[in-house]
């Protein structure tokens, strides 16, 4: 048990109070989300990335259940991040044309994770923080993809929600890192996840002929593979994490999960 | 009456202070009977994240309306959590997220195991136990607005009030929503309406009951609900609980109010210390 009690080291940098104060609401009130026009092709992919962003509920169903919700500043983050990624599900339904966000279960559930959590301890919260990380670094190509011939107004729109998760995945990287090289434990937890996990988070919310077509159209080709790679390196260079992980990691992103 | 849920989630806003005078408060402080009381709502705000995981053990987060609630009911609870903390502030009280988390830290084993009894309850009784958890929620959001209610009427501080006002105001929406998600699984099953009179009846207890020490419950219990006017409160609640379809006849507050030994007449705040 001593082992598990022990403090994270190193000074958090990200500042969870002014992030709170700070919410990004209902994007309508920034975008005139009605008047985007997307292309079947877009339209596809923004109603993935849809169901992704809205997974945060199911995600905390498993995350809340270990010790993670008894951090009070992570869970402050969290109930933020949520917020923040509710409205981006909106806008995102709402220029899709995929009308509601659907909602479903992760795998795993609440008794397998917490019995799992309970043996971790207080090491599972630095490797939630990775989860947070790596599924934003996921989006945030899925974001490339899609922004690369999106016309002005869309664009607009993908620029104040890459704004408004750029805050994520910095709290998800200071925590991270901060927690990873003070724990060697929490570098394990982070790897068993990133192998035995789906990524994006959301993912197995989609069915598998809409995983396909995510994953051959984000990491799919030549130069999509490349960045899976830029995926890997970013999880890669985190404290304790092995470069035999990283790069199974990118062979996954390209197969699909 | 359906709840609206796209209305709710649109009009959802962190409660807000600014224009509120709480520099006042350093002249004309809170006395320390108050402030535990405060003190109490403050930490049990904050813990709002607690009640969620065990909602989030039942299957009820598939429901995408349930979903868009709790994104949007945690936020508000959190920031009720800041407002009273920021009151706190103005007397000397600073409330860190460190201390918070030392708090949770205590709830130990019997918190670890929870989620999984929870859960395993939930499967067990599918989704009659989500009506159980709506009726809980009810049941705690009526004695939030109470709570808050009655301390504005006891403090007679106008700022106080008019904050109290507005988180209670945010309250009342929270009682809107488990109310009508309870009335509908409740009216819809019979097997619902038992087991929730069942885990009413037999586990319900004040809001804070579980990570506070029964010293502060017994002390927040008779600051706000002792004596008549106590009394009568707690008797509204009941009231609206047993409203709800199979609930009818149900006293849960009072009986716990009886089981703190909380005084049921006489003068408001008789008892304190
Ligand atoms: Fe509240
Ligand atoms: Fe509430």
């Amino acid at each position: 048990m001593r082992a598990q009690e022990t403090d994270v080291e190193g000074a958090a940098d990200f500042d969870v109070a002014a992030f709170t104060r700070s919410a990004h609401g209902n994007l309508r009130d920034a975008v005139d989300v009605e008047a985007i026009r997307v292309s079947p092709r877009e339209a596809q992919l923004l109603g993935i990335l849809c169901v992704l962003e809205g997974a945060t509920m199911a995600h905390l169903r498993n995350v809340l259940v270990t010790a993670t919700h008894k951090d009070a500043r992570v869970t402050a983050f969290l109930v933020t991040w949520a917020f923040e990624k509710f409205w981006v599900a909106d806008a995102l339904s709402s220029v899709s044309g995929s009308g509601s966000t659907p909602t479903g279960s992760l795998p795993g559930g609440p008794v397998r994770r917490a019995t799992g959590g309970i043996l971790a301890g207080r090491s599972i919260v630095g490797a939630h923080m990775v989860a947070g990380y790596l599924d934003d670094l996921v989006l945030d190509v899925a974001y490339d993809t899609v922004e690369s011939d999106a016309a002005p107004p869309l664009r607009e729109l993908l620029a104040v929600i890459r704004g408004t998760k750029s805050r994520h995945t910095a709290f998800f990287l200071s925590e991270a890192t901060r927690r990873l090289a003070s724990d060697q434990r929490s570098a394990r937890l982070a790897e068993r996840g990133i192998r035995r996990e789906a990524w994006p988070i959301g993912a197995p919310l989609l069915d598998a002929a809409t995983r396909d077509a995510f994953t051959a159209s984000v990491f799919g080709g030549d130069v999509r593979a490349d960045h899976a790679e830029h995926v890997a390196h970013a999880i890669a260079v985190l404290p304790g994490i092995r470069a035999r992980t990283a790069s199974e990691l990118a062979r996954t992103l390209v197969k699909g999960a | 009456m359906a709840f609206d849920i796209d209305k709710y989630t649109a009009t959802s806003v962190a409660v807000h202070w600014g224009d509120l005078d709480l520099e006042s408060f350093r002249e004309h402080p809170l006395d320390d009977t108050s402030l535990r009381t405060l003190r109490y709502m403050t930490d049990v705000e904050y813990h709002t994240v607690c009640y969620t995981r065990d909602l989030l053990t039942t299957p009820s987060h598939r429901d995408p309306d349930v979903s868009a609630f709790m994104t949007m009911w945690n936020r508000e609870e959190f920031w009720h959590g800041e407002a009273l903390a920021a009151v706190l502030h103005m007397h000397g009280v600073t409330v860190q997220y460190d201390e918070l988390k030392a708090k949770r830290l205590k709830l130990g084993w019997k918190d670890r195991l929870d989620p999984i009894k929870q859960s395993v309850l939930g499967t067990l009784v599918g989704s009659d136990f989500i009506a159980t958890h709506m009726a809980w929620g009810a049941a705690n959001e009526w004695s939030a607005i109470t709570a808050y209610n009655r301390m504005a009427e006891l403090e007679e501080n106008p700022v106080l009030a008019e904050l109290l006002r507005r988180i209670a105001k945010q309250e009342a929406r929270h009682v809107a929503f488990y109310t009508s998600q309870a009335r509908a699984r409740l009216a819809a099953s019979t097997k619902a309406q038992k087991l929730t009179r069942f885990a009413l009846k037999r586990f319900w207890a004040p809001v804070g009951s579980t990570i506070m020490e029964r010293d502060d419950v017994v002390h927040v219990m008779t600051h706000l609900m002792s004596g008549d006017a106590g009394r009568d409160a707690a008797r509204k609640v009941d009231r609206s609980i047993a409203s709800l379809p199979g609930l009818e006849d149900l006293r849960i507050v009072e009986d716990a109010l009886d089981g703190l030994g909380i005084a049921a007449d006489g003068d408001d705040r008789v008892s304190i210390r």
